[in-house]
């Protein structure tokens, strides 16, 4: 039986009871789980609770009263909403909207910083990162280190109690594994990882099968996620089951599966699917004299390509290990003048923290999560404020059953009272509608602000109390205003039918109104810029043509004969000519899309002081064909054997070199830092990355080994056809590997989704504050008309005109709008520029900024407010002046 | 002293008599065996209290037993007041029955 369920029951039931019912409740939850199953069980169990309420007072009485002044209270709401049912189902609706804002943004915002909650131990593990410096100036820092850093922290440092050791096959390779038992079938991973004995009890691994203590402790081990299991073995116990890896630099591990783990929480800043026992690594052929084990574990030279995890007992200085690795990895750097700086990162900091090139996981951007939730608590504000706005409304229009309370002999305490209530039950109702919306919403608002699952807010206590909370604290305060106000009238004035709203009052509404506008101003803005700068990225025209360009990554499985090399890309490339939709084909280690990753210093002289920065891609094949880039001048290369010495400069290294004229490079012999190259040629700039970085200067070279993409340019015609051929080739040139490939310009645009997931986060909050606004405005106008008939009346009677009298009526909301705009705009614009000013290729801020979001905002509120108004204008004078 | 009885205080009571002594738990799965429809414990108890106190029913502790969680049990019989009160009731409306014209 539930604990909360004891809990509750407790509660409710005299001591003298407890152990009866308990007993009894206990009893029958478990003859009804046997006889029914657990969810009518659990069903009838909740049943039993609730029901238990009526243990609190147990007399000769079979009907419980109720608490008489809630009674009374609850039924006086009940009436209120029922007389205004439009006003209310709007109010509910538009404090609904805010609450499903709000749930999404906090959820959001909660997810992004629960990252390692689920670890028990995330407190102890602290991952190191490493800094290389030169002369104390960094160089580069990663979060990645050398080989020895982790064993030689634990065995020799006082306070560190483990370490954990994982290498990232799939980072840095295309991995396919094959299964055991089928040899035929095979697939692409990329979450692959190499990791110690000690990682899956460190990384709080919750393991379906197999043996927590064994299971990464032979060589040859691997663990697969569950939903792995699912895909290879159709969810059949997976133990014992032989898994072949084989990846591009040709290592090849026959591995058994010693366990299953539930798939890894999304909230983590690792990410895995299958998990290679660390020893594994051992058996490959080391380099040259050094052994796989040396280069592994114990070089102290090595690169810094694991990542280390320590676990460090509480109170322990960090400093003083951190000095003494860094001691001991100095005495190992062959050159002068570098020296290590190491960092203890604590792994529950790490996701909002210091991101690097080449983490498992992009880390949270920080700023990115402010502005979210100063969204999510703006929408809230707006709906509340709008809630404020109509309750007082509302109240106001209740004088006269307020003033006829008071003189039958209300206490103004009772009054309060009934206020509170009403705006409590209305606020609580509105929560629970928010959460339904929520509900529906979940899939939609879950592409742009993703979390690992729908409720994930409400598994912790801390956050739906957080939710109740603000639910409680939102509804009183609402009702606060009409309650102490409103009860302090003296009935004479209220039975006059009319509470003389004070000029205080007004004002307050006033600003609630002009409030709400600066806000929806700033959110469509936001919009404008956001939707118009991801178009912008998306349609520019970057040098090259993506279009119909088709890249496969470099196969994981190439099944040479031992001892001999042999050249695919040139089969493929053969096999592929003799196509007629085939337009151009080119390998390169540098795909068009992705961040440029070799970098090298190029000069023209000896003088090191003359070097230029610049970014080398190698290519083989009809690479500037294929993309479509033109030459400024010179030629392209050849092939890779007669070019080996030769380059391509884009016209940014020209000018970087100081130079105008291609015609004075051309021919020219230049520096790369290894090697000195001929310059062919100077292309014209393309935008080698997104448009969010600027164009670099490059260098383009050609070789045949180490080119990881293949582009494949395609013209028109059927594509499922064409696509068909080139997967006949690709199996006869990789047979064993699964075709799997992408179109560039598609590639290009996946840079772009972040900013495309802001806008979509930004339309919709832009879109339910707007609804927020204008629902609001519309009950408003309502208001204040019905508190106007006669006047319009009169006015009618007198020989005012429709439109005149419309133009009365709504000049006070429009006035209010207008100062909204004047207010927000230029806010908005300087906010809108600041975050557009990160792009190096960006929209210009027309005057379109300032006029478009103001006159959508005017229109919309126009609309909402002359529903009401112009139904009232062109009513007839003389119903009008009958009432009363 | 109140003897009147309601419709589930007068079922409840009966279903007791016939078992001699019978206790909470019990008495919800008899309930649901003889009337097939649910019933929520407390409803249950909230009678047995009410009953105990008019004097119809005694009750004695049980032994603990492990399905209840190392819980006692209240067992319940009732007393002369209860037998008179339920047959007072039960041969009214056994008179009230005789005389009701068969419907076919």
């Amino acid at each position: 039986m539930p604990r909360g369920v004891a809990w509750l029951v407790k509660r409710f039931c005299r001591k003298a009871y407890h152990d009866e019912v308990l007993g009894d409740l206990e009893e029958l939850y478990a003859w009804r789980l046997e006889s029914y199953g657990s969810a009518k069980a659990r069903l009838r169990l909740y049943m039993d609770m609730l029901s238990a309420i009526r243990l609190i007072r147990i007399e000769n009485k079979t009907t419980v009263t109720l608490n008489f002044l809630a009674m009374i209270s609850l039924k006086v709401t009940l009436r209120t909403f029922m007389r205004n049912k439009l006003h209310t189902a709007i109010n509910l609706f538009g404090l609904a909207c805010g609450f499903m804002v709000f749930l999404a943004i906090y959820q959001y915002v909660s997810f992004e910083q629960s990252y390692e909650s689920f670890n028990p131990k995330a407190e102890q593990v602290y991952r190191i990162n490493s800094t290389l410096m030169k002369d104390s100036v960094p160089v580069f820092k990663t979060s990645l280190s050398m080989p020895p850093l982790g064993q030689e922290a634990a065995a020799n440092i006082p306070g560190v109690n483990g370490y954990a050791k994982l290498f990232h096959a799939g980072a840095a390779n295309s991995c396919v594994i094959t299964l055991g038992n089928d040899l035929t079938t095979s697939f692409n991973e990329e979450k692959v990882m190499f990791a110690t004995q000690e990682a899956p009890a460190m990384l709080a691994l919750s393991l379906v099968e197999g043996i927590a203590e064994t299971v990464l402790d032979q060589p040859n081990e691997v663990l697969i996620s569950k939903s792995l299991q699912q895909k290879y073995f159709q969810g059949a116990s997976a133990l014992g089951r032989t898994l072949i890896f084989d990846d591009d630099d040709e290592n090849h591990h026959v591995l058994t599966v010693s366990g299953v783990f539930e798939d890894y929480p999304g909230n983590s800043h690792l990410e895995f699917d299958l998990l290679i026992s660390f020893q594994t690594l051992f058996s490959r052929d080391g380099r040259g004299d050094r052994s796989a084990r040396f280069v592994y574990e114990e070089n102290w030279d090595g690169r810094n390509q694991f990542i280390t995890y320590l676990v460090i007992a509480p109170g322990t200085d960090l400093s003083s290990i951190t000095t003494s690795l860094k001691k001991k990895a100095d005495a190992a750097i062959p050159y002068p003048d570098y020296t290590y700086a190491f960092e203890l990162v604590p792994v529950s900091d790490i996701h909002l923290g210091e991101g690097f090139a080449r983490d498992v996981k992009a880390v949270a951007d920080v700023p990115r999560l402010r502005v979210l939730f100063v969204l999510g608590v703006a929408v809230l504000l707006l709906a509340w404020v709008n809630f404020i706005n109509l309750t007082t409304a509302t109240a106001l229009g209740r004088a006269k059953e307020t003033g006829m309370r008071k003189v039958l002999g209300g206490t103004r305490n009772q009054l309060v009272y009934q206020f509170l209530f009403e705006s409590l039950v209305t606020g609580m109702l509105a929560l629970s509608m928010g959460l339904v919306l929520f509900y529906w919403a979940f899939p939609y608002i879950n592409e742009f602000l993703p979390v690992s699952h729908q409720w994930f807010l409400f598994q912790e206590w801390g956050s739906t109390l957080t939710v109740l909370a603000i639910g409680l604290g939102t509804s009183l305060l609402a009702g606060i205003y009409p309650a102490l106000v409103l009860s302090g009238f003296k009935p004479v004035v209220m039975l006059r039918g009319k509470f003389k709203s004070s000029k205080k009052g007004l004002l307050v509404r006033r600003t609630l109104v002009v409030f709400q506008g600066a806000i929806s101003i700033f959110l469509i803005t936001g919009l404008f810029a956001i939707v118009s700068q991801v178009n912008f990225m998306i349609d520019k025209h970057l040098g090259m043509d993506t279009e119909q360009v088709l890249v496969i990554e470099k196969p994981g499985l190439i099944n040479d004969e031992p001892g001999e090399s042999y050249d695919e890309k040139a089969l493929f490339n053969t096999q592929l000519a003799d196509k007629p939709f085939i337009k151009g084909y080119a390998v390169t280690d540098g795909l068009p899309g992705s961040r440029l990753r070799k970098g090298k210093d190029i000069n023209l002289t000896e003088d090191e002081d003359n070097e230029v920065e610049a970014w080398a891609v190698h290519v083989e094949y009809d690479y500037l064909n294929t993309l479509g880039i033109t030459m400024m001048a010179g030629r392209d290369f050849v092939d890779a054997k007669t070019d080996a010495q030769s380059a391509i400069l884009n016209e940014s290294a020209l000018h970087a070199l100081g130079l105008n004229d291609p015609m004075e490079v051309l021919n020219k012999r230049i520096y790369d830092g290894d090697e000195w190259l001929t310059v062919i040629g100077v292309i014209n700039d393309y935008h080698h990355t997104s448009l969010k970085k600027g164009i670099v200067p490059m260098l383009i070279k050609t070789r045949s080994r180490g080119l990881d993409y293949h582009l494949i340019k395609m013209t028109g015609g059927d594509l499922v056809a064409n696509l068909e051929q080139v997967e006949a080739a690709f199996h006869n040139v990789f047979p064993g590997n699964p075709f799997d490939y992408y179109f560039l310009d598609q590639h290009f645009i996946e840079n772009y989704r972040e900013e495309q997931q802001f806008g979509r986060a930004f339309a919709f909050f832009a879109l339910v504050a707007l609804l927020i606004a204008s629902v609001g405005l519309f009950s408003l106008s309502t208001f204040v008309t019905m508190s106007r008939l006669k006047e319009i009346g009169v006015r009618k009677v007198l020989g005012a005109r429709v439109l005149s009298i419309l133009g009365q009526l709504n000049k006070e909301f429009m006035l209010l709008v207008l100062v909204a705009i004047l207010v927000a705009t230029p806010l908005s614009v300087w906010l809108v520029n600041d975050w557009l000013s990160s792009f190096p290729y960006r929209i210009g801020l027309g005057l379109g900024f300032f006029v478009l979001p103001g006159l959508s905002l005017l229109l919309i509120c126009l609309f909402s407010v002359s529903v009401k108004t112009l139904a009232a204008s062109r009513l007839n004078p003389v119903k009008l002046l009958r009432d009363q | 002293m109140n003897h009147s009885l309601g419709a589930l205080e007068e079922l409840i009571l009966l279903l007791i008599l016939r078992e001699k002594e019978a206790y909470g738990a019990q008495l919800v799965k008899l309930y649901i065996e003889h009337m097939k429809k649910e019933i929520t414990l407390p409803a249950v108890v909230m009678v047995l209290k009410r009953l105990e106190k008019k004097g119809m029913l005694k009750s004695r502790t049980g032994e603990p037993s492990s399905e209840r969680g190392g819980r006692r049990k209240v067992l319940y019989q009732a007393t002369h007041e209860g037998y008179e009160a339920i047959e007072e009731v039960m041969k009214a409306k056994t008179k009230i029955w005789d005389m009701v014209p068969k419907m076919s």
